[in-house]
């Protein structure tokens, strides 16, 4: 299984790093795409996104995907999936504030229809999104 | 380098002119078809309550521009993240389209969706085509202000946010 440590350089979640870039390039080369299994180390948190089983855990408790175990074994096509997920806010008053978490987990096909599955990493906590 | 967004406002023959040149700071709402500039025009552009009936603004059409090297920017999506309106009677709309047309000071055709408060009811602008080039934009976002005659509260309406959420990847 991969390893990918993400430290404060690579994340920020305050300016524009071009942390997911180099995230996917590193990950590339090595042929991170076939790569069934992989761990981020983040904020202290342990990710494991398992495509194998369909499974994301976070400090080794499997997060609940609200999908049982025969649904799952529909599931083709699976990929990982990561990107940076940002918010813009415009204010009457002419404030404008920017936010950015890191997403990641897995995407694949039920019955033809798109799938996704991911969490959302920033400061303090990790929200499961799907 | 991760993509940049701005935020541009659009005026005049089917919403064909674009302001500001880099970010706009405001989309404040007004009685003229134009870019609130300053950021104070507004004061100046006021929506008067009418004596009967309703009053519009003038419809806020909005893209969202990314630059910069990205390979894709899926999932956009804008509503209204805070504030609340200074009079219960007051109603801001909005709705999405790929066509530019002149805004009007009339009951908006295209802003005709409450305006969302929650990301769970955001309107989403991704473009058909898809955002995967410099300089590429955003289906429109139209905004507009209605002014009902059953408002009682003068002065400005509050400080609105408006929250735009993209994915990039």
């Amino acid at each position: 299984m991969r390893k990918i440590i993400l430290t404060n350089t690579e994340i920020n979640y305050k300016d524009d790093s071009p942390d997911i870039n180099i995230f996917n390039k590193e990950m590339l080369n090595e042929g991170f795409d076939k790569i069934k299994s992989f761990e981020v180390n983040s904020k202290g948190h342990q990710v494991k996104v398992d495509l194998e089983n369909a499974d994301i855990i976070v400090d080794g408790k499997i997060i609940d995907l609200e999908i049982d175990e025969k649904t799952k074994t529909k599931l083709t096509n699976l990929k990982w999936i990561n990107f940076r997920r940002v918010k813009k806010s415009y204010r009457m008053s002419g404030n404008i504030s920017k936010t950015t978490k890191y997403g990641i987990g897995f995407q694949g096909l039920i019955d033809g229809k798109n799938f996704k599955r991911f969490i959302l990493l920033d400061r303090e906590k990790i929200e499961l999104s799907k | 380098m991760a993509a940049t967004f701005e935020l541009k406002i659009y005026t005049g023959t089917n919403a064909g002119t674009e302001s500001p040149s880099g970010d706009a700071t405001n989309w404040n709402l007004q009685s003229t078809d134009a870019y609130d500039s300053t950021g104070t025009d507004y004061q100046t552009n006021k929506i008067q309550r009418p004596a009967s009936g309703t009053n519009y603004s003038y419809e806020r059409w909005l893209k969202g521009k990314f630059n910069g090297t990205f390979n894709s920017i899926t999932n956009v999506k804008v509503w209204k993240s805070s504030g609340t309106l200074s009079d219960g009677n007051l109603a801001l709309f909005i709705g999405e389209t790929d066509t530019g047309v002149t805004p009007v000071d009339t009951n908006s055709s295209v802003a005709t969706t409450a305006m969302p408060t929650t990301e769970g009811t955001a309107i989403d602008i991704t473009p058909a085509g898809g955002i995967s080039n410099d300089g590429d934009k955003t289906d429109f976002a139209v905004v507009q202000l209605d002014v009902p005659d059953t408002v009682t509260t003068p002065g400005d309406i509050g400080t609105q946010t408006l929250t735009f959420q993209y994915d990039e990847s």
